[in-house]
This record gives C-alpha cells, sequence and structure tokens, in this order.
C-alpha cells in the first residue's frame, strides 16, 4: 500500500503533505498528526407500517494537531484545498514554542489486523433490501402481542474512512462500518399505555440481521414492554442489588470505567488518580476494557491517533492496574500508548476513551445470586447513565427490574434510578456470576461534548447496597 | 503565543453566499425530478482556548460548511446532509438523495409549509449578531481564558486539585431557502467564558463545579471574575458532603438545574408523541397541568435571546405564543408535518426563548420561606418516560435548616410524575437563568419524597 494510493480518496498528494507538516510545525512541538475522514451514512425510518422516511449524510474533512507537553493546537478544515489546509496548520502551530521542527523526510504505511470483517457491505444493500428487512422486523413485533397499537423502526449504517499521518512518518488507515437497527413500540391495556424499545449496534453488515436474531430482539421489546402493565413502584432506600447480565456492563462504563481514563487522572480530577498497584475491588473482580472483539460496536483496528488497538486489563483481581491512555497521557505518565485515544470526529481532539468495557465471569451461578437476597432489587435492562468523575458518584435508570423477595424474583419494577459512589460498589461486589454476556445495545459514550460508540459486558454480579431511588415502600 | 492568525481580507459575511448554495441546490433536486425541497446552508467559524492549571490544554479554531436539503419527490420524503460543497460532488449528492428518497413508501402528510405561514415575518434587529466580530482577537480570547482561571485559581486556594479557564466565540451565517416562496438568512454571533473547579474532600473524593457567562454581544462584557472566582465558590461549597438518607420536604431547584426537569415535561408536547401516542398529555390542551403560578410564554424577539429569530426551522413566521397560562396547557409543538397528519393548526415544532412570569423573591426568601427544605444544584443521570410521565433522577444539593443553606448532600434521587409534580410548585423566584432560551428561575415545590 502506497501513500498516494491511500490519499487518493482525499485528492491530496504527498507533496502537500510535507508542506502542511511544516506550516504546522514551523513553532515547533512534540508531535504533529493529521486525520483525514470521509463517511457517508443513510438511515431509514418506520412509523404507522410504512417506511416512508430516509436521511442521508456525507461529511469530509481533515483535523491537524500540534502538540506540546500536554498543550494542543487544533484546527479543522472540511474544504481539503492546500490553502484550506495551510491556514488549519497555522492555527494548529500556534500553540508552540520551542522553534521550527524538521517535517517527517519518509512515511511508511502500516495495516493494522482487522477486527469487523463483514460478508456484505452495507454499499451492496438496495433500499428495496433495507425495507424488506425493517417491514419484516415490525411485523414480527405487532403480530406478537395484539395490545401493540404502534411500532417504530429505524435502520442506519455508516462507513467512515479515516487515515493519519502523524510527524513520525507513520500512517494508519482504517474502514469503520457500523449498523444499528432500533424498534420501539408502544402497548396499550384498559387505558393504560406503556413503551419501550430495543436496539441493536455493531460493526456488521447486512449478514447480522438474521431471522434468529430478529425474532429475539422482537420478543425481547414486546415482553419487556408487556410487562409494564404489572410493574409496581420500585422501593425508595438502600437496598441490595443484583444486576443482570449483558446490559449492566453500563454501571461499570459509567462508574468505574470514565474514573481510569487518564486525562482525569493527570490533572488529579479522579479518585483513583494515585492508585494504580492498589487493591480497588475484591479479588474476584478483573475488568477490562478491549478494542479487539470481533465486530463489537466499540471495536477499534486502530485507535484515532494511529496506535493498534488492544486488549487492556484494567482492573486485575481486584487490583488497578493501568489507566486508559492518549498519547499526551502516556507520554506524561511514561508508559506505553493502550490504544485509548479516540475522537467523534475529524472536527474534535482525541482523548482517551473507552472501547468495549468488561467485567469477567466469575464462578457463581445467577439463581444462587438471586436466592442470597432477602429483599432487593434485580436490575435487568438498562436505558442510561451519568457519573460525577471527581466524586464518583452514579446514576442508573433502570427501565425493566424486578424486586427480590425471599431470594426469589416476584414483582416487575419499572422506570426507576439507582444510584450510588462507583468506587464503593466496585468495593462493594460481593457475588460474580459464571454467565458473563456482552451486550449488543447501541450504547453511545459522551465525554466534552464528543460522542463514540462504545461496548459493554457484565456477568450477574451482587453489589451490597445501592439507593433506590423509588416511590414504593418496602 | 498570541499571534493566532485572523483570516484577513476574507469576505465577512456569507449569507448571500448561503442563500445562492441553497438555492441552487433546490434548483439541482426539482431537475433531478423532486416536486418540492427545502435547503439550509450555513457556515459558521468558532475559536475555542482551555487553559488548565497554568497551562494551554487545548487552542482550537474551527470553520465548518454544510448544506442540508428535504426533498419530496412523487409523495416521498427523505432528509440529506452534506460537507462535500464541490460543485461535482452537490450534484451527485442531491441525484443521490432523490434517487433513495423515490423508492421509499409514500407518505402522504409530507408537503412543503403553507405559504400563507411564511406571511408578516418582521426584521427587525433581534441583538444576536455583533457587527464587530471581526474585531474579535485571540489576544482577548486568551485573556479572559486566564482571568477567568486566575481568579478561579486564586479563590480556590490550598483545596484547590486543578482548575480550568475556558473562552470561545464564533458567528455563524445560514439561509434557508424552499420551492414555495421561502428564502431568507440569518446571522449569529456568540461569545461565552467558563470556569470548573476541582477540590479535594477530606474524604479523598475530589468534587468540582462550574460557572459561566455567555453572549451574543460584546464579549468585553463578559463578567470574567464572577464565573472564576463563583466557579470556585460552589465547589468550595460541597466539600463535607454527606449521604443523605430518604426524607419528604419542599423541593429548591436552582435556576439552571432545572432545565433536566423541564425537558421531560415538555417533551410529550411534541407532535411526535402525540402522533405515536407517547403523551402523557395528548388530551390535556385547556385543562391544567400545572400550579397556577406557572405561566410560560414562548417570545420570539427576546434582544440577545438565545433562541431569538423571525421564522423557524420550516419558515413558518415566529409568533409569540402563551405555552402554560396560570397552570393551563395552551399549546402543543406541530409542525407542518404533524399538523396534516393529526389535522392540527401548525403551532412550529419548537420553541423559541421560553420566558416565565417571574416571582418576587429571590433564592434567600425562598429558602426563608420554605424553612426547612432540600436546594437541589444539579442532577445527574435518570430519565423521563413521556408516554407515563414518570421521571427519576439523581441530584446534589444542601439541606436548607431555618431558612438557611446549610450541609450539603449528595446520593439523593427524586421520582415523579409530570401530571403530578408540577401542581406542586408553589413559587417562582425572580432569578431567571440568563445563559439558556429557556431562562427558568429557581422555582419551589411543596414537600415530596426524596430516596436516598
Amino acid at each position: 500500500m502506497t501513500i498516494s494510493h491511500i490519499l487518493e480518496p482525499f485528492a491530496v498528494s504527498e507533496q502537500v503533505i510535507r508542506r502542511v507538516f511544516d506550516r504546522a510545525l514551523s513553532r515547533g512541538g512534540d508531535f504533529c498528526d493529521l486525520y483525514f475522514q470521509r463517511s457517508e451514512s443513510c438511515s431509514l425510518g418506520l412509523e404507522d407500517g410504512a417506511v416512508n422516511r430516509a436521511a442521508s449524510g456525507a461529511d469530509l474533512g481533515v483535523g491537524i494537531r500540534v502538540v506540546q507537553g500536554v498543550e494542543t493546537g487544533y484546527a479543522y478544515s472540511e474544504s481539503l484545498d492546500f490553502a484550506s489546509m495551510l491556514e488549519a496548520a497555522t492555527v494548529a502551530a500556534t500553540v508552540a514554542s520551542s522553534g521550527p521542527m524538521a517535517a517527517p523526510t519518509a512515511f511508511r504505511v502500516t495495516e493494522p489486523a482487522s477486527h469487523y470483517p463483514i460478508a456484505v457491505q452495507w454499499s451492496d444493500v438496495s433500499t428495496k433490501r433495507r425495507v424488506d428487512l425493517m417491514m419484516d422486523f415490525a411485523s414480527r413485533i405487532e403480530s406478537l402481542d395484539p395490545r401493540i397499537i404502534k411500532v417504530s423502526v429505524s435502520l442506519r449504517d455508516s462507513q467512515k474512512e479515516v487515515v493519519i499521518i502523524d510527524s513520525l512518518g507513520r500512517i494508519r488507515r482504517d474502514f469503520q462500518p457500523m449498523s444499528v437497527l432500533r424498534g420501539s413500540c408502544v402497548a396499550e391495556q384498559d387505558g393504560q399505555r406503556e413503551s419501550n424499545y430495543v436496539g441493536l449496534g455493531a460493526r456488521v453488515g447486512l449478514e447480522f440481521y438474521t431471522e434468529d436474531r430478529l425474532s429475539t430482539a422482537a420478543k425481547d421489546l414486546v415482553s419487556r414492554t408487556t410487562i409494564l402493565f404489572d410493574a409496581v413502584e420500585g422501593p425508595a432506600g438502600e437496598y441490595p442489588v443484583v444486576l443482570g447480565p449483558g446490559s449492566s456492563g453500563i454501571l461499570l462504563h459509567e462508574a468505574i470505567g470514565h474514573g481510569m481514563e487518564a486525562d482525569a487522572a493527570r490533572s488529579k480530577r479522579t479518585i483513583y488518580a494515585d492508585q494504580v498497584g492498589q487493591r480497588i475491588a475484591p479479588k474476584n473482580v478483573t475488568i477490562v476494557d478491549d478494542g479487539t472483539n470481533a465486530n463489537l460496536r466499540g471495536s477499534i483496528n486502530t485507535d484515532d491517533e494511529g496506535e493498534d488497538s488492544q486488549r487492556t486489563v484494567l482492573v486485575e483481581n481486584g487490583i488497578l492496574r493501568t489507566f486508559m491512555h492518549d498519547r499526551i497521557s502516556a507520554q506524561h505518565f511514561g508508559v506505553e500508548p493502550t490504544g485509548n485515544g479516540r475522537r467523534q470526529s475529524f472536527r474534535h481532539i482525541p482523548l482517551p476513551r473507552m472501547r468495549n468495557t468488561y467485567m469477567l465471569g466469575g464462578h457463581t451461578p445467577r439463581d444462587e445470586i438471586v436466592a442470597s437476597v432477602e429483599f432487593g432489587i434485580y436490575a435487568d435492562h438498562f436505558t442510561n447513565g451519568q457519573v460525577n468523575i471527581g466524586q464518583g458518584d452514579f446514576t442508573f435508570y433502570i427501565k425493566n427490574g424486578w424486586l427480590i423477595e425471599g431470594g426469589k424474583l416476584t414483582r416487575p419494577i419499572k422506570d426507576v434510578n439507582i444510584i450510588g459512589n462507583g468506587p464503593d460498589v466496585l468495593r462493594g461486589v460481593t457475588m460474580v456470576g459464571d454467565d458473563f454476556e456482552l451486550d449488543t445495545g447501541t450504547w453511545v459514550c459522551g465525554k466534552r461534548g464528543q460522542s463514540v460508540p462504545v461496548g459493554l459486558g457484565m456477568p450477574t454480579v451482587k453489589v451490597g447496597a445501592l439507593t433506590v431511588g423509588g416511590r414504593g415502600s418496602a | 503565543m498570541n499571534q493566532e492568525i485572523e483570516e484577513t481580507g476574507a469576505v465577512q459575511d456569507y449569507c448571500e453566499e448561503m442563500r445562492s448554495l441553497a438555492a441552487q441546490v433546490c434548483e439541482l433536486a426539482t431537475r433531478a425530478g423532486a416536486q418540492n425541497a427545502t435547503a439550509s446552508a450555513g457556515m459558521s467559524r468558532s475559536r475555542k482556548v482551555v487553559v488548565r492549571d497554568g497551562l494551554i490544554e487545548e487552542v482550537k479554531a474551527s470553520t465548518s460548511r454544510g448544506i442540508s436539503i428535504r426533498v419530496y419527490v412523487d409523495g416521498r420524503y427523505g432528509a440529506h446532509s452534506t460537507t462535500d460543497l464541490t460543485s461535482t460532488s452537490l450534484e451527485r449528492f442531491v441525484s443521490r438523495a432523490v434517487a433513495m428518497t423515490r423508492v421509499l413508501m409514500p407518505d402522504e402528510h409530507r408537503a412543503l409549509p403553507d405559504p400563507s405561514l411564511y406571511a408578516g415575518r418582521k426584521s427587525d434587529d433581534l441583538g444576536v449578531y455583533d457587527r464587530n466580530h471581526t474585531a474579535w482577537t485571540a489576544d482577548a480570547r486568551m485573556t479572559r481564558a486566564r482571568a477567568a482561571h486566575d481568579a478561579a485559581k486564586s479563590a480556590v486556594g490550598d483545596h484547590g486539585l486543578s482548575v480550568m479557564g475556558a473562552a470561545s466565540d464564533g458567528v455563524s451565517w445560514s439561509a434557508l431557502v424552499n420551492t414555495n416562496g421561502f428564502s431568507d438568512v440569518e446571522r449569529f454571533t456568540s461569545a461565552g467564558v467558563s470556569a470548573m473547579v476541582n477540590v479535594l474532600d477530606p474524604s479523598g473524593k475530589r468534587p468540582s463545579d462550574w460557572f459561566d457567562d455567555s453572549t451574543r454581544m460584546n464579549p468585553e462584557t463578559l463578567d470574567v471574575m464572577t464565573v472564576g472566582r463563583t466557579a470556585a465558590e460552589r465547589a468550595l461549597a460541597q466539600i463535607g458532603a454527606v449521604e443523605a438518607k430518604s426524607m419528604s420536604v419542599p423541593l429548591i431547584v436552582e435556576n439552571r438545574a432545572i432545565g433536566r426537569l423541564l425537558g421531560g415535561f415538555l417533551s410529550p408536547l411534541g407532535g411526535y408523541a402525540l402522533d405515536q401516542k407517547r403523551s402523557c398529555f395528548a388530551t390535556s390542551i385547556n385543562t391544567q397541568i400545572a400550579a397556577d403560578c406557572l405561566d410560560i410564554v414562548d417570545d420570539p424577539f427576546v434582544y440577545g435571546g438565545w433562541g431569538s429569530s423571525h421564522f423557524d426551522g420550516e419558515g413558518l413566521t415566529a409568533r409569540r405564543q402563551p405555552l402554560i397560562e396560570n397552570g393551563y396547557l395552551r399549546r402543543f409543538f406541530i409542525d407542518t408535518y404533524y399538523g396534516r397528519k393529526l389535522a392540527m393548526q401548525p403551532t412550529g415544532g419548537g420553541t423559541f426563548n421560553l420566558r416565565f412570569r417571574l416571582g418576587h423573591e429571590n433564592l434567600d426568601a425562598l429558602m426563608k420561606r420554605a424553612g426547612r427544605a432540600l436546594f437541589i444544584t444539579s442532577f445527574l443521570g435518570g430519565n423521563s418516560n413521556g408516554t407515563t410521565g414518570d421521571f427519576s433522577h439523581g441530584l446534589r444539593g444542601f439541606l436548607v435548616e431555618d431558612g438557611v443553606c446549610t450541609t450539603p448532600v449528595s446520593g439523593l434521587n427524586l421520582s415523579g410524575n409530570h401530571q403530578e409534580f408540577w401542581k406542586k410548585l408553589v413559587a417562582l423566584g425572580n432569578d431567571p437563568n440568563p445563559g439558556s432560551a429557556t431562562s427558568c428561575p429557581s422555582m419551589l415545590f411543596d414537600a415530596m419524597p426524596v430516596a436516598g
């Protein structure tokens, strides 16, 4: 693979790249990179039995970054003509003051390993075929229960081509696919209405949407909607909480993961700032942030600074091993990058971000975990969560859950927050299930105004006590 | 670091360029077979500098240009956007947009607005564009960021872990053009300064808080010293927070925090929610859904307002409209599509500036009136279910005892239902939040259970 071949889709020559580097490094700096991106997306919407809305988007541009120490100069351009790129390079250069630096003399292209093989590319799938898929999914949902009165479905796919060129002369290219199928429905019973949704998101092609997968998702959605009619108010106060497998991984992501991103550690804003090498969880807890899982939503072949993706063990048998690093933080802490430097697009500065974050499975059967709780909550399905990194305080919104009474799941609960403190909860993990599950939901992580796709996973886990924000009484 | 090169000699108003681009795209769409089209084209430029702990964390500059088009083809509808504006790409983009739309299923309710709704548009100055923006400099921006940072640093003293000051400003030009007679342009400027402070609590926790100030015009009027100092004071006030237990007390929600609750309250009023039977307020028009003291008007013409405009995203002429009068719901948010689908008169699918009938008391007086209460300064996460009205949000704040703000508290959660919650509103403060198009004052609610 030659540099000219790689630059061809952007209509930029090697000579132009050199001159942009010259300008970007004209005042010095430790490091500089150019991030070219071309992406296309297509989405279709179904409401009231018809796929009658389409949206498509095309995006093209370059982001130019100059780094000196922990200081970053950044500018981007949506136009790839020489003058616009030079102007962006000039702005990015203003952060530096160490005296002019030489541009790279030679470039070398390396291909990253591929973690998202695809059989049927979306560019080869006709609109008609997409419409059929959506109609099929909608009718599966609708036919499952006569109480369903509204169904909507959306299907979105995107393809992002990125080329990262840095002042060390390294060139990295990646093609990043993504597909998301969502279904939602409203059910009515005795004048009462309830709604819910299901989402499947992964770096996959059309082959992902098998009959089996569609039918499982439809059943999951309908049962999680109609059960809401029987749901009782969640209790208010502190109770033991059993986190179900899969989507409970959001707790790990929000409550623990964000505190282990190295930018927060660098400026001492996280409670974990000084705790590498120390015990922060019981021995049965191992937490991994992994960019290499096949076709998962948070997988990346290369991070957005051109570093190889990897499987990073954050917490090993309860001991904090490392933070998640981007280039700046790795340099600051004197460690190797972990491949966590991610950005939403060429418009954004890379930051340490999670990929697929999960807790490894343990040895306790799920039934045994539930049976150990006299009165508490079983959290089945979460929609969202938020954390205050400095304090470690978090909240998670339970869309579907259960009361545990006398060691059994008894009555369903809905729409209730649980709140707690991340570091406390991690210390308070008492049982880890043997039923580890990766979630295939459509998770998006937001940080400093940037959104990136992420993946989650979790076995069933019992946490000593969390505040349940319900209105009912125990 | 004082010599960022501002573009010199460049054209300083792109509105007409955007208008002709939008018109050209409408023309291309018609030629490709669309019966109707609406195009919006925009260009914006923004600058930002972030100073953290004495160093420049980030200097950022951006120029964005983009176009989006909504096409109506043989009774079908699609919305498409691109940032690749070279003329060959644009032609290909439009023809693909039309082709893709053509193979969808028809939707008889899709149409451009009734052109009579474009009538009566005013053009007076709304105070949202500072003609002098070309004189805004990198030096001034850096000075503001540093001043906010320094003010925060000196106010936080020994407890400070990390201090951040940031300043930004931007300008945008845009045009909206369609094929049944609408064509207009808008230009906006904005500037802001913010500070964020992290402090060390004896427990090892690291609470933080922020403060900001922003304006459409005249960045030199930004109160940088107050921003820095207040961020530090707010962070310091959180030291010693306790995990409170469940209680049932009156709630005072600070003006800048209440948006999260208000968003959940208003979202069931949209056309989508009504049409898809996801609205707990579907039959509530002209009925009382809040206490008598709640009175909200949507005012597009606030001078310098964050939501001020003479027309909405479809081109409908902006009007001052009541939303809630003495607790009675007066309006749903109905755009052209949902108006046709629901057989309702379009009222506009969004809002401009929401203005509240203010009370006479400031925050201190509200606390005094409540005696013992919970003062909520921020919500954390949670969600709201528009179909049922149920909501649940984590929160932070302070206990109010004998009418005075005392201990900081965390680990609490407020759950309720929007159909009941707003009826418990007792009083609004006289302190509208200036930094948002929805300019809420602080509010006092009757006793509610809070879980902890």
